[in-house]
């Protein structure tokens, strides 16, 4: 669906590339998240593959077009949700949906069908400069949405959420995909990345030093062992074992025997854990 | 041409929720009214205590008032551009179907459309008063028109706030000094006054310091002024918008 090398940026004035020769693609289907602190760079690649920066160097191909050579057709395929909501605050919620979905050719979603998926339809006669930062993200979010794009660029979609929020605007990512949307995730929060990317992409200073899925990465490198919190003698100890022989070893079977075994878990690494490691940067 | 008519309804949304965007919206119409009975009234005084008849200055008081009309609708759409602006909502529009280019050509149009029929119901309602011939009325009024977007980029290109708005829509008001100074100033230095776009509709209106140029010319001449200016103005903004 995407595919990109080589991409360079400059910004005008600058001397230095802001984006230094990446590659990377993205299937048809799948959610791909592009990890990394502030500044690195996610944000300008996510300018350029929205077409609001021109003059990149290397190669974006959509579809097997070149980017910069579609035409405005190319925004009635895409959904993006920026950080930072951008809605008329003297309209309500319903009328912002409504007029946004006059710039589409394509028909949109009922705007009071939308408010529903993400629990907002009882504010949909309310000012959007009465919404909270949650709220207002929720209705950000049902806009990308409401034309059923093909390709959707959400940036730090849960951002501000509470968690009932943030699980249901998950679920309806994953449900875009299950439809075979193409989804494209910034964001630094490893958590989010976690659930829901198929592959992640870290990024620092300009450059990809790593694409793998969550799963994978976690696996490659985590500690192959179990971490298990148990009591004795009235007293809370921990112990891990490597998983290789965990059938043969006799203490692990042993404090199984004894049913005092609080906590079992894996010592995969986390996202996070794994960001440090690989870019000695954390995701701030 | 539907989703021009989706812009105004949107404009007019905006502008009726903010009292202060009302008042503004509503001010050309208060001024023909007013200048009707402002004419009348100071006709009457300057006779009495001056022994003049100010009817000969009609075209120029008139054509005087008309330059606020671009004015007035210029901030109204000015504010609003603010308010875009801030909300970050040109980068929005950057990524639909309608496009960050497509944008500024409804954020012109609806302006110039407004004021050029403000200025015609502006001139016909002071028909009695002045009789404007049509050919004065139509190249006059688009003039007008093509002065409503200057006010409205150069707002929203140099005001942080809309209380900065209202003080950049005050100090934008003296560019209609220039054409007051030509009404009276008879040298060959008043023709510097003809880079300031409003002082174009004020000489077409009195013929004064323009009776040298033939019709042709005072048309291509003055479009080329409003036409450059505009495009200044656009630039402006644009940087600010990509600054930003």
């Amino acid at each position: 669906m995407i595919d990109v090398s080589g991409l360079k940026f400059r910004y005008p004035g600058s001397d230095a590339d802001v984006v230094k020769g990446i590659d990377f693609s993205v299937s048809r289907g799948e959610i791909f998240g592009f990890l990394g602190p502030s500044g690195a760079g996610k944000s300008t690649t996510q300018k350029i593959l929205i077409k609001i920066l021109s003059g990149y160097g290397g190669s974006i191909k959509v579809e097997g077009n070149e980017l910069s050579s579609l035409d405005s057709g190319y925004f009635e395929k895409i959904g993006v949700a920026f950080e930072f909501p951008n809605l008329y605050s003297k309209f309500t919620a319903v009328e912002n949906l409504n007029f946004f979905s006059s710039l589409y050719s394509a028909k949109c979603t009922d705007p009071q069908k939308l408010l529903e998926m993400l629990g907002l339809e009882k504010d949909g006669g309310t000012f959007v400069s009465a919404y909270s930062k949650g709220m207002k993200m929720r209705l950000n979010f049902l806009r990308a949405i409401m034309h059923n794009p093909e390709i959707l660029f959400l940036d730090e979609p849960t951002s501000g959420l509470d968690p009932a929020n943030a699980r249901k605007m998950k679920d309806i990512i994953k449900m875009k995909k299950g439809e075979g949307k193409t989804i494209f995730l910034t964001t630094h929060d490893m958590h989010t990345a976690e659930e829901l990317c198929d592959r992640v992409a870290f990024i620092v200073d300009g450059s990809i030093s790593l694409i793998d899925s969550p799963r994978n990465l976690k696996i490659k490198k985590g500690k192959k062992a179990v971490k298990v919190e148990y009591v004795e003698e009235n007293i809370l100890k921990s112990d891990s074992f490597p998983l290789d022989d965990i059938n043969e070893n006799k203490r692990f079977q042993d404090i199984l025997k004894t049913g005092s075994v609080e906590t079992i878990h894996t010592m995969e690494s986390t996202l996070e854990d794994i960001f440090i490691e690989t870019t000695g940067r954390r995701l701030l | 041409m539907k989703k021009l008519m989706k812009f105004t309804v949107a404009d007019l949304r905006n502008i009726v929720r903010d009292p202060m965007q009302t008042m503004t919206a509503v001010a050309p119409l208060i001024i023909i009214v007013v200048i009707r009975i402002f004419l009348s009234v100071a006709r009457e005084q300057v006779i009495q205590f001056f022994d003049y008849d100010i009817i000969s200055d009609y075209p120029m008081i008139i054509s005087f008032f008309s330059l606020l009309i671009p004015m007035m609708v210029g901030l109204v759409i000015g504010f609003i551009i603010l308010d875009e602006r801030d909300e970050s909502m040109i980068n929005y529009y950057a990524v639909t179907p309608l496009t960050k280019k497509g944008y500024l050509v409804f954020r012109m149009t609806v302006p110039i459309v407004f004021t050029f029929l403000v200025s015609v119901v502006f001139y016909l309602s002071l028909y009695d008063i002045y009789a404007v011939d049509l050919l004065k009325l139509l190249i006059v009024s688009s003039l007008l028109a093509l002065q409503a977007p200057v006010f409205s980029f150069l707002m929203a290109s140099f005001a942080s706030n809309k209380v900065e708005g209202l003080a950049i829509g005050k100090l934008l008001g003296m560019m209609i000094v220039p054409p007051i100074a030509n009404y009276f100033l008879v040298s060959n230095w008043s023709l510097l006054f003809f880079i300031v776009p409003q002082t174009w509709v004020s000489a077409i209106i009195t013929g004064k310091n323009i009776g040298f140029l033939n019709l042709p010319m005072i048309v291509s001449l003055s479009l080329f002024i409003h036409v450059a200016i505009i495009i200044f103005c656009i630039k402006t903004f644009m940087k600010k918008v990509d600054g930003s």
